[in-house]
């Protein structure tokens, strides 16, 4: 429900009610590469939360580098908690890499 | 990017306020492929004491003043028991650049004193008709910057005289768990003097994120934070 919610850090939030084993693209963000850089590293944070902790429940998040025909390995945050909390995954093939600087808040 | 819920309870609700991606990449900027060269400046070292007997290293741009150019004067704090030719590509960089860099040679500077006398000889040589900088400053742009201990010595050199410093730049800025020294009051940091916190991002010991961040949230704001 209300899956575009999820674009920015607003009061609204997207929602999947029964959602063992979904799967969800976000795409189209709009990030401009200046021509001739070197992609150092890539981030993804999620805000996210569960309705009830019964389970065993965590969010998976998987880069693609052609549309969706190849995926990255997963990364996963296991954090189950009943109020958001905020997780920042870095891509498998950019760990190691030095973040050029910090989200602040 | 696609997200995958798993739950082992097919009746698990997932929501999600926020999903976010930041990219980091190098090269192709304009600003940073232009400073991370060598500036234009030729440049020369050389050492000094002031009249309290504080001993400073130099890095200054050769041809002072060359072309009516003032340049901007930059006190650099080192990190504990280091000296300031461990930072001397930094430094000879920044002299590169036009700036003039005195940097004392303590390697406790956690107090700023020695920061601060280190700005104020050199403004008091820009009045000094027997200088070499005499009339080559920016007197009214002089910024600090230092590492470890002597970023927590950049704090204090500024809040010491706030009207002396135009910035300030923070490397590796101990959390305050750190300090053998009263921990400064970043609410009273003058707005005047625009403070730029940098830290290696794999620093979990002395200089944590987490701190980073309540150095940086309690500076009192002249305008709106940046999101």
């Amino acid at each position: 429900m209300n899956p575009t919610n999820a674009y920015a850090d607003a009061a609204g939030y997207a929602e999947n009610v029964n959602g063992a084993a979904d799967r969800h693209r976000y795409y189209n963000y709009g990030i401009s590469i200046p021509a001739g850089s070197a992609i150092n590293g890539i981030e993804v944070r999620l805000d996210w939360w569960l309705d009830s902790r019964t389970g065993t429940n965590s969010m998976d998040v998987q880069l693609s580098w052609d549309g969706g025909t190849t995926w990255t390995s997963t990364k996963r945050d296991s954090t189950e908690s009943t109020s958001e909390h905020s997780k920042t995954l870095v891509a498998p093939q950019t760990s190691g890499v030095v973040p050029l600087g910090q989200r602040r808040s | 990017m696609r997200l995958i819920s798993n739950s082992t309870d097919a009746n698990r609700d997932f929501r999600l306020d926020w999903v976010a991606v930041k990219v980091y990449y190098s090269g192709g900027t304009p600003i940073e492929n232009t400073y991370k060269a060598q500036g234009s400046w030729a440049v020369s070292t050389g050492t000094a004491t002031d009249g309290s007997g504080n001993a400073f290293h130099l890095w200054y741009p050769t041809n002072l003043g060359n072309g009516g150019y003032l340049h901007p004067v930059l006190t650099w704090g080192n990190g504990t028991n280091a000296n300031p030719t461990q930072y001397a590509d930094t430094l000879d960089h920044l002299a590169s650049w036009g700036f003039v860099v005195i940097a004392s040679d303590s390697g406790t500077q956690g107090l700023g004193d020695l920061m601060l006398a280190g700005a104020n000889y050199m403004i008091a040589k820009n009045s000094d008709p027997g200088s070499i900088f005499y009339q080559k400053l920016a007197t009214d742009k002089v910024g600090a910057f230092g590492h470890s201990q002597g970023a927590g010595g950049t704090l204090n050199c500024v809040l010491l005289s706030p009207s002396t410093f135009k910035s300030a730049i923070t490397n590796a800025l101990p959390n305050p768990m750190w300090w053998s020294t009263p921990v400064p009051d970043m609410t009273t940091w003058p707005t005047s003097v625009p403070i730029w916190f940098t830290r290696g991002s794999k620093d979990t010991l002395i200089a944590t994120e987490s701190a980073a961040a309540t150095w940086y949230n309690a500076v009192p704001a002249r305008r709106p934070r940046r999101p």
